[in-house]
């Protein structure tokens, strides 16, 4: 709104020359505007549901730029490479972690399934409560605009900060790492950055998804299932063979240790990465890509849809 | 088009479970119309006013906007503006921020959302305000932030839940002021309402709503008309205590119909008759001895008609 603010500074000029009180329309497209012209009387149309989902997600990325807590992970983001150059000497290379470029990404993005989890249920769980409790949600779902661009425009918005800031994150872990080593595997790295870009649909559609269920906005309940409880359960299965170990792979919560693992490390800040790094439980040989590329997009589009429908028959 | 539905409601029912909150509601605005929907609380106005703004889905009946069923939600509100259960707009934004926001959605472009919104902003009085934060506004500044918005996009039909809520006395005015010049634009406006005196002064049209049903509907001066047959209420104040003869006498002057007594000082009449007569009664109580000190002329209003209608409502 810039050229509110420019034209407004030029009525105000204009008028104090002309010795009116009150400043009169002067628009940048033209050069005079009468009160008439002002004020006319003119219809407007909608666009369609895609320009609508487009303005939605305009406006969700207006208000999350006015978010502290993603400039917060953002600065924690560009703190990695630092604090690795002041403690690299402490880290347990060679023991859980591979001796390679590669190898030290994937140490320093240790804490990734947890701040995944912490951070898209902070950012999308909140989406629709924050909406009911603010009581926004009365002035949007009233306007001529489907429930269903509503959602996805507000999805997409989270969706796109999300691997913003961790491809970020990525980023920096590899520029940490520079520090020390210059050779990289490509293809493990590719794999890592695949797996991240799955995880991240995977947990943002399920904390959208809760977020649409309930009415006060928590982050906690899908960082508590997506960061322990679904692994707990799905190690407890594992380990007392109730289904063969191999089927952890095809986990979609479990890709973010799936992307350190990729890059040759172990350990992961998480119950299945904690165990994982004293008994290796996933063998990131006999992953199969396409099967879990399929699985978390299924994953993402049914709870994208439960959320979606959770919404769409919600009474006001 | 004169004689055009701006809105029509047919036997809207609404069930929440066992309870029903709406039923069997039915009316019908014209172009151009500006109705009152009255009621006392939990009569049902708000989920009158939902359900014709697609906030909730009614269990039976049909509503139509412009023609057009909500069941086809963008469509039929792209010109309806409306402010439903004192929504709040987002605080993180600016009255310019969230204008730009409800222009999109409406289809306006950029240079339309900027002259709308310095038209709606000067008549809200909120230019000086437009870019500070909205989490910072008094309630009443919030209220014409959501009533900027409702006007923003030049609508044909405003439908306003309680819009004076919160205003101080002159912004109440001010909005009847906009609401009044809507009119000239042959806009349909909806109104719900507790303030009896802005029904009366805006809407041609009232609606009552008692216990989910309506009682009433039709034109003020019709319904006040035939509800009355022109009977006005005397209060004769006198000075001294009231004696029996003295009621018994003004109970039998030509005209009185009923006779009240309220109090040891003041005599309530229900008084159909000529101005003649009239004069009678205020001599007769004037010679009476007991010290007449004064006598109040209510002619039936709406205020009266609503007493008369929702009497035995308790306070909720």
């Amino acid at each position: 709104m810039n050229f509110l603010k420019k034209n407004q500074d030029e009525q105000v000029a204009e008028s104090a020359e002309s010795g009116e009180n009150r400043p009169r329309g002067t628009w940048e497209e033209t050069s005079t505007m009468n009160d008439e012209e002002a004020h006319r009387d003119v219809r407007y149309s909608i666009k369609s549901s895609f320009n609508q989902t487009v303005c939605m997600f305009k406006t969700q990325m207006a208000l999350y730029s006015k978010r502290k807590s993603i400039y917060v992970l953002l600065v924690m983001a560009i703190m990695i490479p630092i604090i690795y150059y002041y403690i690299k000497d402490i880290f347990p290379m060679g023991t859980f972690t591979e001796k390679s470029g590669n190898g030290m990404m994937g140490l320093m993005l240790f804490l990734l399934p947890l701040v995944m989890a912490l951070f898209t249920g902070s950012l999308l769980s909140s989406l629709m409560p924050k909406e009911f409790k603010d009581r926004s949600a009365y002035m949007n779902m009233a306007l001529p605009m489907s429930r269903f661009s509503f959602c996805i425009g507000k999805y997409l918005a989270g969706l796109v900060v999300t691997v913003g800031v961790f491809v970020f994150a990525f980023g920096m872990a590899m520029a940490g790492s520079m520090t020390d080593y210059t050779q990289y595997d490509e293809e493990s790295l590719g794999l890592a950055f695949i797996l991240m870009v799955l995880a991240l649909m995977v947990f943002t559609s399920f904390a959208f998804a809760i977020g649409c269920f309930i009415k006060r906005g928590t982050t906690i309940l899908a960082f508590i299932i997506m960061g322990f409880i679904l692994p707990s359960i799905e190690l407890y299965l594992a380990m007392s063979e109730k289904v063969d170990m191999d089927m952890l792979m095809f986990m979609p919560n479990l890709l973010p240790d799936m992307v350190s693992i990729s890059l040759g490390s172990n350990a992961t800040g998480s119950v299945v990465g904690f165990i994982n790094a004293f008994v290796p439980i996933i063998d990131i040989t006999e992953l199969n890509l396409v099967a879990v590329t399929v699985i978390s997009i299924v994953w993402t589009l049914v709870f994208l849809g439960i959320g979606i429908f959770a919404v769409s028959r919600r009474e006001m | 088009m004169t004689g055009e539905s701006a809105i029509e409601l047919s036997n809207l029912v609404k069930k929440y479970g066992n309870f029903t909150a709406v039923s069997d509601i039915s009316f019908d605005i014209k172009k151009g119309e500006f109705m009152g929907l009255l009621g006392p609380n939990g009569a049902g106005k708000s989920t009158t006013l939902k359900a014709i703004t697609g906030l909730l889905i009614p269990t039976s009946g049909t509503i139509r906007i412009q023609g057009m069923d909500i069941k086809d939600h963008r469509h039929a509100l792209e010109h309806v503006g409306c402010v439903i259960e004192t929504p709040n707009p987002y605080p993180d934004f600016t009255p310019a921020d969230f204008l730009q926001h409800v222009g999109r959605i409406y289809g306006l472009d950029r240079r339309e959302i900027s002259i709308r919104s310095r038209d709606v902003l000067e008549e809200m009085k909120l230019w000086d305000w437009r870019y500070k934060k909205i989490e910072g506004f008094s309630k009443g500044m919030r209220q014409r932030v959501v009533i900027a918005q409702a006007l923003l996009p030049n609508p044909d039909i405003i439908i306003l839940d309680e819009p004076t809520s919160g205003l101080d006395p002159r912004g109440m005015v001010e909005v009847r002021e906009i609401l009044q010049n809507l009119k000239k634009k042959d806009r349909s406006l909806l109104i719900s309402t507790h303030i009896l005196s802005e029904v009366s002064e805006l809407c041609g049209s009232v609606t009552m709503i008692r216990d989910g049903k309506a009682v009433l509907s039709g034109d003020v001066s019709e319904l006040i008309g035939s509800e009355s047959d022109n009977a006005v209420t005397l209060e004769v104040k006198m000075m001294k205590d009231l004696t029996s003869d003295f009621v018994t006498n003004l109970g039998g002057c030509s005209g009185v119909k009923h006779v009240e007594t309220l109090g040891d000082h003041v005599v309530r009449l229900e008084f159909l008759g000529t101005q003649e007569q009239q004069a009678d009664i205020i001599a007769m109580a004037f010679n009476s001895g007991l010290g007449l000190l004064s006598v109040n002329e209510k002619g039936k209003n709406l205020e009266s008609l609503y007493m008369e209608l929702t009497e035995g409502e308790g306070a909720s």
